[in-house]
This record gives C-alpha cells, sequence and structure tokens, in this order.
C-alpha cells in the first residue's frame, strides 16, 4: 500500500538554498588542488584569417609559465567530432574537421588558437600578451542569407558550399491544402542572436595519474556524456576517465550540454604536465563563445479556410550556425529540433518545412533554454495572429480553433503529444486577464491615444525525450535513473546520473521518495554529479527532472516496500506482506492493527547493522536502481502565456503592464519550484526578445562581450509575472509530474509581440524580427506613418 | 580579466601627501577613490598604471554641505550618499535623480562623484546633471595652489577631461539655487543602470507669476560631450512654461544637440528621444520650480 504523507504538492523551502544564500556554496573555482596550475586561451582576434605565424618563445620564457601550446602541438590529438558527438539526423550532413587549437586558420574572433599554463592567473594573462599571433585575414562571411550564394567564402573550403545541414519534411498535402486555402499568410520573420549566459562561466579542473586515470571537475549538464566522449577523444580507458560536477553550478540553461574544446585541452595538458590544471572563463571568453543561440530566419506561410482553420503551412528556415566547431550538437541540432516543433500546439495536418543551416564566421550555435524553438515559436503564433487579423477573428478563438483537441495527439511530423488542455487554459488566461472587459477598455484608451494591446501564445513543451527519439538522434539514452539506498539509520540516500543546477532536485526528489518511504523530506539526501558514484544518465537537459528522473526515484523508492514490509513482518512476529503495511511517519504500521508498528529506522538498522534480525535467507541491504522510461514517443507540457502592454508611440518604448502564464506540471511536485522555473524561464524570454542581443559589426568584431552590451535584465526591467496553474497530469509517469524547465522562454517573443502589435493597430504596424527593442517598435511606426 | 602587476600602492590619509605622490608619480599613477570605472579597465588591461594612490583613506573628503552661498560636495561622496542626502533631496534633486540612476547599488555605493566626471565618460549620469546646476570642480594642485574649472569646460571629449598628472579634484560646486528653482534627471537605457543612450537634464528658475526666469538643459549620450541645448533654454526664458512652449524647446534641443549612431542606438532615434524626453523633463523641473 502506498504511503499516506503527502509532501508532494506542498511548497516546502528548499534544501539547497541555505548553503547557497550564506555563501556555503561549493562551485568549480572554489576547489584548489596541491601543485594546480592555470589555464588560458589565445583567442583570434579577425573573424576569418590565416594564421602565417604564432611566436611563443618570449611568453614560454616568462618565469612561472609552465607550458605553451599551439594548435600544431595538439593536432595528434585528431579532429574533435566523432560519431558519437555529432548528432546523427536525417536529412545531409556536413562534419567539419578541426581540433582543439585552431591550425593554420580561424575562423570567428575568440576561436582558440594557443593555450598557456601558468603557476597563477595574473601570469598567466600577463603571457597570454605575449604570444604573438600574424594573420592574414580572410574574406569573411556573417550574413546567413549571402553564406548561401555561390561566391561566398567559404568556411569550409572542401565542402563545396556553406551548407552544415539540410532536411526537407514535409507531411501530409501541403499542395493541396494551399490550393484550398481562403487566406494565404506570408511572411518573414526573422528572430536575432541571442541565448543564455549562466552567471558561473565555463570552467574544468582535470587532474591525472597513470593509476586512477583522469579526473575531470567541469562545469557541465551531462556528466556522463561527457565521460565516454572524452574517454573516446583522449584514447583512455572509460574506466580512467572520471567526470564530476561541482556539488553547485551558477546555472547552465543549455550552454553547459555541449562538449567543448577547451575541456579536451584541459585533459590533455593535465596528462602532459601531470598537474591539475584549471581554466576558468572569464565573461568576455564566454560572451565570445557560448550562449549564442536563436539566429533563425523563417519565410513561413499558412494556409487558413475563411472559419480561421489552418490547414496547411510551409516554412524556409534559414539558421545562421556560427562556426559549427561543438561537439555534441555541432550548432544544428537545435534548429532541427525546432524545426520539428515548429507547429507546436497546433493541429496542422499538411506540413512542408526546409531547414537549411548555414556556417558563417561567428561563434558556434550553443544550446539555450528552449532548444531550437526559441525562433519557430515566434514565428509561427506571429503567423497564426496575422491570419486572424486579416479574418478579423479574435486571437483566442483562432488559437482555440487549431489548437491540439484530443491527447494523445501525434503531430504531423510525428511528435507525440501525450496530455495537455488548451481550452482550460485559455480560459484561466483570459478570466485573469478580464478580457473581455480588456477590449472595451483597449477602444477607449485608443480614443484618448493610449495605446494597449494584448497577445497571446500558446506551446507545448518538451517534458523529457524518450529513449525512442534519442538513441537513433543522438546514441544517448533517454531513461531516468535513480538508486535509493537507505543508510544503516534510516535516512536515505537517493544517487542521480543527472547534474542539477537550480532546479531544485534535492528537494523535489526528498518529497518525492519521502511519500514513497513514509519518511520525511529531512530523512533523504541527494547525491549527484560524480560518474564514479552515481548511475549512467544523460544528464539535466530537456525538462527531463521532473518526467524522467524524479519518476525513477519513485520506482526506486516503491520497489523497496515489499522487503521493508517482510523486515516488518518478521520483526513483529506476524504473517504480512507489503499491502498490510501503511508507510507512515516513519513507521511500517500494519494496517488491520495500528498499533503494531516498525520504525522504518529500525528496519533499515535491521536490514545494515545487524542483518542477523533479518527472516531467514534474506539478502542484507535496502536499496534499489530503477531505470524509468516512459511508455509512450512524448510527453508534453501544454502552456498558454499572455502579454499586455501599454505602447508609447512617440519613443516606441512599452511597458509590460501584465504578464500571465497558465502553465502546465502535470502534478507538480514543489509549486514554489515550479514558480521559479516560469518566473526564470520568462525573465530569460523578455530578456531575449527584448533586450538581448549578441551583435557582430562588419569585420566580424563582436560587440558585446561584456554584460555592459549584452543586455540582460534585471528585477527592476521585467514585469511581475503571474503564474497560473492548469495541471493534466501525464499518463506515463507514476506521480503525472512534467517536466518545467526547458520550454518557458519559447513563450514570450510571440506574446509580447503581439501585444505590441494588438495596441498599435491604429497605427498599422507590423512586427516581423526581434529584439523588440524601443527603437525598432519607434522606427515601425515611423514608417506606418510615412505609409499613410 | 586580471589586471597587470602594479608597481606602488599608496594609501594616503591627506590631500598635501596625495599632491606629493601625484608630483613624484604622477605619469605612471592612477587615483583609486570607487574604482568603478578604474577596476574594470584595468582587469581588462586598458589601464596599466604602475602606481596607485588610494584616496579612501584620506579624510574630510566626502562632506556634503552649504558654505558661502554654494553646495560642496567632497570628491570622495558616493552616489548612494547624494542619492540620499536630506539637503540634496531638498535643494538639488536633480543631482539625486541623476545618482539614482547610476548602475546597480554595489556601484552606487561605491562609485564617487569626482570619480565619474573625471572618467568623463558621455554617457554618464553625474555630467549633465551636474552642467545643469553649473557646477564646478575645485582642483588642487601640486604646487600647493587651486583652481576652479566649471564642468563644461572641465569636460573636453569622450573620457576626457582636463585634469593635470599632478592634479586633484577635492571637491565640486554648485551655486545655491535662486528661490522658485526646480531640476529634473531623466534617462533612456536598454535596461535599468545601464548607460544613457539620451539623458536630459534641466535646471529652471521662474518668477513669482510662474515666468520662467532662467533654463538651463543639458543633454546626455552624445558626443563628444553632453551637449547644452542653449536655443532650446533660450526659448523658455521670459515665457510661460506651457505645452506648447514646452514641444518647441523639445524641437529646438533635438535639432542643436548632435547626435550619432552606435551600437545602442541610432543618431535619429537618439534626436526623437531629445525631442520628447526634454518637455517632459523641463515640465518636471518647472513644477519642483513652483513647489
Amino acid at each position: 500500500m502506498a504511503s499516506a504523507n503527502a509532501w508532494v504538492g506542498q511548497s516546502i523551502k528548499r534544501k539547497e538554498d541555505r548553503r547557497l544564500l550564506v555563501g556555503d556554496g561549493q562551485y568549480l573555482p572554489d576547489i584548489v588542488l596541491p601543485r594546480m596550475v592555470v589555464m588560458g586561451f589565445v583567442r583570434s582576434i579577425y573573424a576569418h584569417a590565416k594564421i602565417t605565424a604564432i611566436d611563443t618563445a618570449q611568453a614560454a620564457a616568462l618565469p612561472g609559465v609552465r607550458t605553451v601550446l599551439t594548435g600544431a602541438d595538439v593536432k595528434h590529438l585528431g579532429s574533435v567530432l566523432s560519431d558519437m558527438s555529432t548528432p546523427n539526423l536525417p536529412g545531409e550532413t556536413k562534419r567539419p574537421i578541426f581540433w582543439p587549437l585552431s591550425i593554420d586558420e580561424v575562423k570567428y574572433v575568440g576561436d582558440p588558437l594557443a593555450v598557456v599554463v601558468a603557476r597563477d592567473k595574473y601570469t598567466l594573462e600577463d603571457a597570454l600578451e605575449l604570444v604573438d599571433v600574424e594573420y592574414d585575414p580572410l574574406d569573411i562571411v556573417l550574413d546567413p542569407e549571402h553564406a548561401l550564394q555561390p561566391d561566398a567564402p567559404r568556411l569550409y573550403p572542401d565542402w563545396g558550399d556553406n551548407v552544415l545541414y539540410h532536411q526537407h519534411i514535409p507531411a501530409g498535402d501541403p499542395d493541396a491544402a494551399f490550393a484550398q486555402a481562403d487566406l494565404v499568410v506570408k511572411e518573414r520573420f526573422r528572430c536575432h542572436r541571442t541565448g543564455g549566459q549562466p552567471m558561473e562561466t565555463r570552467g574544468c579542473l582535470a587532474m591525472y595519474n597513470p593509476g586512477e586515470g583522469l579526473t575531470l571537475w567541469l562545469t557541465t549538464q551531462r556528466p556522463h556524456i561527457k565521460r565516454h566522449l572524452l574517454a573516446e577523444y583522449l584514447n583512455i580507458p572509460h574506466s580512467q576517465m572520471r567526470v564530476i560536477m561541482p556539488k553547485d553550478m551558477g546555472g547552465a540553461f543549455g550552454t553547459k550540454a555541449p562538449l567543448y574544446r577547451e575541456e579536451l585541452l584541459a585533459c590533455h595538458l593535465a596528462m602532459k604536465l601531470r598537474r591539475p590544471v584549471k581554466w576558468v572563463e572569464n565573461r568576455q571568453e564566454s560572451l565570445m563563445n557560448v550562449g549564442q543561440g536563436r539566429d533563425q530566419i523563417h519565410e513561413l506561410e499558412l494556409a487558413v479556410k475563411k472559419d480561421g482553420t489552418i490547414i496547411g503551412l510551409r516554412d524556409r528556415i534559414l539558421a545562421d550556425c556560427g562556426d559549427a566547431r561543438t561537439a555534441i550538437y555541432v550548432g544544428f541540432a537545435m534548429p532541427f529540433l525546432g524545426a520539428m516543433y515548429l507547429i507546436n500546439g497546433y493541429d496542422i495536418p499538411n506540413v512542408d518545412i526546409d531547414l537549411t543551416c548555414v556556417v558563417t564566421n561567428k561563434a558556434c550555435l550553443t544550446p539555450s533554454r528552449a532548444f531550437g524553438s526559441f525562433a519557430g515559436r515566434f514565428a509561427l503564433d506571429r503567423a497564426v495572429e496575422l491570419a486572424a487579423r486579416a479574418l478579423d477573428m479574435d486571437p483566442v478563438e483562432i488559437r482555440l480553433k487549431n489548437a491540439i483537441k484530443t491527447f494523445p495527439h501525434v503531430s504531423a511530423v510525428g511528435v507525440h503529444v501525450d496530455s495537455g488542455d488548451f481550452p482550460g487554459s485559455f480560459a484561466k488566461a483570459c478570466a485573469a486577464l478580464d478580457y473581455d472587459n480588456f477590449r472595451k477598455e483597449q477602444s477607449e484608451a485608443w480614443q484618448n491615444g493610449r495605446y494597449l494591446g494584448v497577445g497571446f501564445s500558446m506551446g507545448v513543451e518538451i517534458s523529457g525525450v524518450p529513449s525512442e527519439v534519442l538513441v537513433p538522434m543522438e546514441r544517448q539514452p533517454g531513461f531516468g535513473v535513480a538508486t535509493v539506498q537507505f543508510d544503516a539509520h534510516g535516512k536515505v540516500q537517493v544517487a542521480e546520473g543527472d547534474s542539477p543546477h537550480g532546479q531544485g532536485h534535492e528537494t523535489t526528489i526528498a518529497q518525492v521518495v519521502a511519500d514513497e518511504l513514509g519518511l520525511s523530506p529531512e530523512d533523504i539526501y541527494v547525491t549527484y554529479g560524480d560518474t564514479h558514484s552515481g548511475p549512467f544518465a544523460a544528464g539535466t537537459i530537456g525538462s527531463r527532472g521532473a518526467s524522467y528522473t524524479l519518476s525513477a526515484a519513485v520506482l526506486a523508492a516503491r520497489a523497496l516496500r515489499p522487503k521493508m514490509a517482510n523486515i516488518a513482518a518478521h520483526l513483529l512476529h506476524i504473517e504480512a506482506g507489503e499491502d498490510d503495511f501503511v508507510f507512515r511517519d516513519g513507521y511500517a504500521i500494519l494496517i488491520r492493527d495500528e498499533s503494531q508498528r516498525v520504525p522504518i529506522a529500525k528496519i533499515a538498522e535491521v536490514a545494515l547493522l545487524s542483518p542477523t534480525e533479518l527472516p531467514p535467507g534474506m539478502e542484507a541491504g535496502l536499496e534499489h536502481t530503477s531505470h524509468f522510461e516512459a511508455e509512450t514517443a512524448g510527453m508534453h507540457s501544454c502552456n498558454v502565456h499572455a502579454a499586455q502592454v501599454e505602447v508609447f508611440p512617440e519613443t516606441g518604448e512599452y511597458k509590460i503592464v501584465r504578464y500571465v502564464a497558465v502553465d502546465d506540471a502535470g502534478q507538480p511536485i514543489n509549486p514554489m519550484v515550479v514558480r521559479g522555473q516560469i518566473h526564470g524561464g520568462v525573465a530569460m524570454g523578455i530578456g531575449n526578445a527584448c533586450m538581448e542581443e549578441f551583435i557582430y559589426d562588419e569585420n566580424g568584431q563582436q560587440l558585446t562581450t561584456t554584460l555592459l552590451d549584452y543586455h540582460i535584465p534585471s528585477s527592476l526591467d521585467l514585469p511581475h509575472i503571474e503564474t497560473i496553474e492548469h495541471n493534466v497530469p501525464s499518463p506515463h509517469t507514476p506521480l503525472g509530474s512534467k517536466g518545467k524547465g526547458e520550454g518557458t522562454p519559447g513563450m514570450v517573443p510571440a506574446a509580447v509581440a503581439n501585444a505590441l502589435e494588438d495596441a498599435l493597430q491604429p497605427l498599422g504596424v507590423k512586427i516581423t524580427d526581434l529584439p523588440l527593442t524601443p527603437e525598432r517598435i519607434w522606427k515601425l511606426i515611423q514608417a506606418a506613418q510615412s505609409k499613410e | 580579466m586580471y589586471p597587470r602587476a602594479i608597481e606602488n600602492y599608496f594609501a594616503p590619509t591627506d590631500v598635501a601627501e596625495v599632491l606629493t605622490l601625484l608630483q613624484q608619480h604622477g605619469e605612471q599613477a592612477k587615483l583609486l577613490a570607487g574604482g568603478q570605472s578604474l577596476m574594470p579597465l584595468m582587469k581588462l588591461r586598458l589601464a596599466e598604471p604602475q602606481t596607485i594612490i588610494d584616496l579612501n583613506q584620506v579624510a574630510a573628503l566626502d562632506d556634503i554641505r552649504e558654505e558661502n552661498g554654494r553646495l560642496h560636495i567632497g570628491a570622495l561622496a558616493r552616489h548612494a550618499d547624494v542619492a540620499t542626502h536630506p539637503l540634496i533631496l531638498q535643494s538639488y534633486p536633480l543631482l539625486a535623480d541623476a545618482a539614482r540612476n547610476i548602475g546597480d547599488p554595489q556601484i552606487r555605493n561605491r562609485g564617487t562623484i569626482a570619480g565619474s566626471l573625471v572618467h568623463a565618460d558621455p554617457s554618464a549620469d553625474y555630467p549633465p546633471a551636474v552642467m545643469a546646476l553649473d557646477g564646478q570642480l575645485v582642483v588642487a594642485k601640486a604646487d600647493g595652489g587651486t583652481r576652479t574649472v566649471a564642468l563644461d569646460d572641465f569636460l573636453a571629449g569622450p573620457l576626457m577631461s582636463d585634469i593635470g598628472e599632478d592634479e586633484l579634484v577635492t571637491r565640486i560646486e554648485i551655486p545655491v539655487p535662486a528661490a522658485r528653482s526646480g531640476g529634473a534627471y531623466a534617462k533612456h537605457s536598454q535596461v535599468a543602470g545601464d548607460f544613457a543612450i539620451i539623458s536630459v537634464a534641466a535646471h529652471i528658475t521662474l518668477d513669482p507669476s510662474g515666468i520662467c526666469q532662467q533654463a538651463s538643459i543639458v543633454v546626455g549620450g552624445v558626443m563628444p560631450k553632453p551637449g547644452r541645448a542653449g536655443q532650446a533654454a533660450g526659448l523658455l526664458q521670459g515665457k510661460a512654461l506651457d505645452a506648447p512652449l514646452l514641444t518647441q524647446a523639445g524641437e529646438a534641443a533635438a535639432e542643436e544637440v548632435e547626435t550619432e549612431d552606435d551600437v545602442r542606438a541610432s543618431a535619429a532615434y537618439r534626436s526623437q528621444l531629445i525631442r520628447v524626453t526634454v518637455p517632459e523633463v523641463v515640465r518636471q523641473a518647472s513644477t519642483r520650480a513652483g513647489e
């Protein structure tokens, strides 16, 4: 029988927060080892150039410098990308050949071409300045459309063009759909380069000895995946490769999922020098190299019937992937998934999506929360808005007409959506906004020269990705895994293979396990991050914590109950099994006579400290590992967001007066943690959609390499975010829970853009490009007025 | 992001000592006050001083008081002090507005007014505000003398100011405003606490009947340094500040203050912000003047 405690659903305070708030967090830069040296990079100052000479003599001669290597010194390690570290996606893929340091040619500003190892960071930076590099600049290509031109400069001359990846995704009969359409909406949408910028930058610390092999402390979302890729690349036995994500990591947002060239070098240098080698990326390097995502052009067409039914979609997507020299995702895995998720919550039967991913002389795209779909979500929810306007239809009505209505649903391109309720979510969003009255208020405001607007977006967000999808795509499993293990004192260690870094696993896993075992979250401690002590798992990515990992913990805890009941019955000298006991308040309690009870701590003690008291023949110990795999090809969270704005047309400035997020967490484990995920996701979405942009000048110099120039919003720049639960439990997880980390930012750009355009209806403005800076809005108003 | 090694670090306790050190090390020395510009520049190795003269132990350099018809603000007064000082809130709200707009709490707790003015960033908050108030800098010289220079003249261009290697700004002086004066400051920036795309400071004196006797309007966020909108201010003088006049002043300011494109905004957008913001700021200043 299930336990009777109900920690699930309670907003208990996070176990993680005490140490984080008082400064007891344990981050990578806090780790110091004897004989440790530090590593830093000489990076290209040109966007594209031949390296004609590198003089390292002066740097190498500086006291305190241990070594200086250039590309030639690491060529023997081989090219970084293998079959294991390149996505195996349908379509045509080209694979760049490159080394941890660039050899002969650099392809973006920031490209690492030499590495210096020194005794301390001051000496290191002195030495980096002494490395003298001579360049012969080459023609550059920065614009993805230019990259497609036959005469465009080539990043990889042997390719014959700059196309990294191409994929055509057809479904149904789009030509017939467009022939039958009463209305065709056709628009070009552009989403700029923006993404994630975690508070803690990348970093690693590699230590080697020939006995144990290599240990790498690494800021990573995926210790196990990195481990096997590193072992493969470094050509060392898997048993000699250990990866540890430190206890705490200051965010990742996708940027710490790839395998990076710098990490490979730290390992190589630790082996070469027989000293621990540490690297902590500085903010400039971070802004130069990671977190650059989105960056797509969509030429999108919708075939619409006059009742608002969308019967077809065509989209030509062009993604600017940068130099494509980052392992695992290689710049194109994100746009691919974005294309697969393009139609998202809309039930559109006839589809023709053509995705082209090109390389340019910019940093490689890295994953950013909402993985690949931020741009497409903006494009589609904008196009739907344009269709509604053309048909004089309410934006909510057109969405409800086209939203997925029955679950499970398989989209035209094959995405499985298990559960959700769009009508219910829209109803809550509209009620919160007092939508009917808002339209009256809006008309009155227009008459008084004020511009108020409301905009909606809807989304189907990934809640983990199953093995069925991940194995063929990325050669890795999707299952969740957890080991639940009693200690001798009745406390429970849960070991997971993921590496949480803000998601709250220590709290939420403790809550679910406490319920399963009749304990308190205080009794549960969660460990993670070390490949030598946790089970193999794919990592903290794609909203798989609350969907997969936590479900594995539930199943593993449940699996202990028969043995616990047997031990309890034995101690009570009665005949009874699992169904005769309830586990509650720290006791195994006999249901038919509640006075008959055994402390769970006693059961654990017998299982571990005094196994002589176990039932005859029973194996000692009380632990179980479960691998959870959902019996479906896809679990999702279905959400509706709405923004209400006031625009000041003289300057294009605007205020997001309200932001309402109606979100589906299935069964929230800790509603406060869910709200935190949504707040963070909306904040990131607003930053990405409205303020942040990685800007390159005409020479390929990135102009936004400090946080003075790359504008991440603070609380002062953000509206109050109203979160409303509309939960539809997933039928495929033991508790009905769904992941909430990944998708939220993707909801934001269309909601805000639709609201701005709605407010400016009297001025006839059409928004097609991001970011939504006041200047862009002002220019659109100016252009609309000069047309009149 | 780690500075080059410095040869010398001094922490003098009085102005005379600072000046002696400047005389000895001036060419290679940098003065450290709040460090909000110097430290980032050193970490980026855009500044590589051999000698740091830390002013934070110098006594009595952070006083804020009125004396002989002038407000004295010590060179080391922190932005947070200026933003919250009762005397400044009461009589120089324009200055408090500007101070409150700078950076974030950490920056405001460390950054100093003289540091900001000497650094001379054309998009910083203080320069237009202090210019609108006709502020002057009192500069101590190594030879024992002092000179007083109007901020208008002191600011020479982007990150350039009229300060000698052997000189120290000891205080800022601002004339006590006439009766029925008021000022206001507003900034447009991409995120809160960022440098200005455009900022506008205005200081207005009204006569008892509400007619504008004196006006000054200064625009920040333009090159090479904050610009006075003299014609716009001239339009206001001797007139009642009604809405059409304010609109006219906005137009005039947008016309006379030259703007440039940069990564934050285009020249045209900057001009538009001037056009829109000047009337708003003047209106707020005149409201305060009437209070």
